[in-house]
């Protein structure tokens, strides 16, 4: 158990300090971009970049933290701070991962809108049909 | 019998070049406007149509040939150079001209209307999202507007910032090849 907790505590320097910073900093960024009414292409793929990378450092944590969190939840003894607080991290970490693909659509259709519709580069004509 | 000399076609552009200063080209003006009256004086003689009777519409009349030469609806300036008239009869005669002549009016009213705007990138309006366009004046909005929604095209006026306030949002159904140049 205690090989866990120091695992555990790991993840959670992983997932904390400068890791909490980015997130945040990345999700204000796009969240500014997407609720403005300008249309920049470049706004609409950084947002799009934030939004692959973000999802992508979800994802590893999420499958580091899934043993050890699934792990805590059936193991007996005494209650550890770290595992709760770890296992509280990777739900929101879910809730997070959850809220940026939720976001998908909203980044495709800016990106779409970036361009005049008889525009745009391959990707954003790809955007467009899945879109609609 | 001749046309101007050389020397006498050179004090016009001075002296139209003194008069417009740095607001429009005195020589593409000029030429213009020697050219507007030689077809003035034919279609004056050969044309079927309605005589001009007051002196406002046969200045209408070569107001539009000017106006054809250059590819856009004449200025109020350049009115008060070529027949040194105020600003007021100047505003007088392109409105009268613009009334007078709409087949012609709505291509050289949208020319003009987009002399000196520009393109700032894209934006959403109330329910579609299209290129803005600066104007210089609202004037030039107005005319554009007027003309876009007679169209079918989607626009929208929108406020822009003290320094450029006349911009609209124009739909894509609105020809890439007339939009102006960005910034």
């Amino acid at each position: 158990m205690a090989a866990s907790t120091d695992f555990a505590g790991d993840l959670l320097k992983l997932a904390g300090g400068p890791s909490i910073l980015g997130i945040g900093a990345l999700l204000g960024y796009a969240r500014g971009v997407l609720k403005a009414d300008d249309r920049t292409p470049g706004k609409g793929w950084l947002t799009l970049g934030a939004g692959l990378l973000l999802c992508g450092w979800l994802l590893v944590f999420l499958a580091l933290a899934c043993p050890t969190v699934l792990r805590s939840w059936q193991a007996d003894g005494d209650l550890q701070p770290v595992l709760v607080l770890l296992t509280a991290t990777w739900f929101v970490a879910v809730g997070l991962l959850v809220a940026a693909l939720w976001q998908a659509r909203a980044v495709a259709r800016y990106l779409s809108e970036s361009y005049r519709q008889d525009e745009g580069p391959w990707l954003v004509r790809q955007l467009r049909r899945l879109i609609g | 019998m001749t046309g101007l000399t050389d020397a006498e076609r050179q004090q016009l552009e001075q002296v139209v070049a003194r008069r417009v200063g740095a607001r429009s080209d005195p020589k593409q003006l000029v030429a213009a406007y020697l050219d507007a009256m030689v077809r003035n004086a034919y279609e004056r003689t050969t044309d079927d149509g309605p005589v001009p009777t007051s002196l406002t519409s046969e200045r209408s009349l070569i107001l539009i040939e000017i106006s054809r030469q250059l590819n856009r609806v004449i200025e109020d300036f350049e009115i008060q150079a070529l027949f040194r008239v105020p600003l007021a009869s100047a505003r007088t005669m392109r409105t009268t001209l613009l009334a007078t002549y709409t087949d012609d009016a709505d291509q050289l009213t949208m020319a003009w209307s987009l002399r000196g705007a520009r393109t700032e990138g894209r934006r959403k309006a109330s329910s579609f999202t299209g290129t803005v366009v600066v104007f210089e004046s609202q004037d030039r909005r107005d005319a554009f507007l007027d003309n876009v929604q007679r169209s079918g095209v989607a626009v929208e006026p929108v406020l822009g910032e003290d320094a450029t306030p006349w911009q609209v949002i124009v739909g894509d159904a609105f020809p890439k090849n007339q939009l102006p140049a960005g910034k």
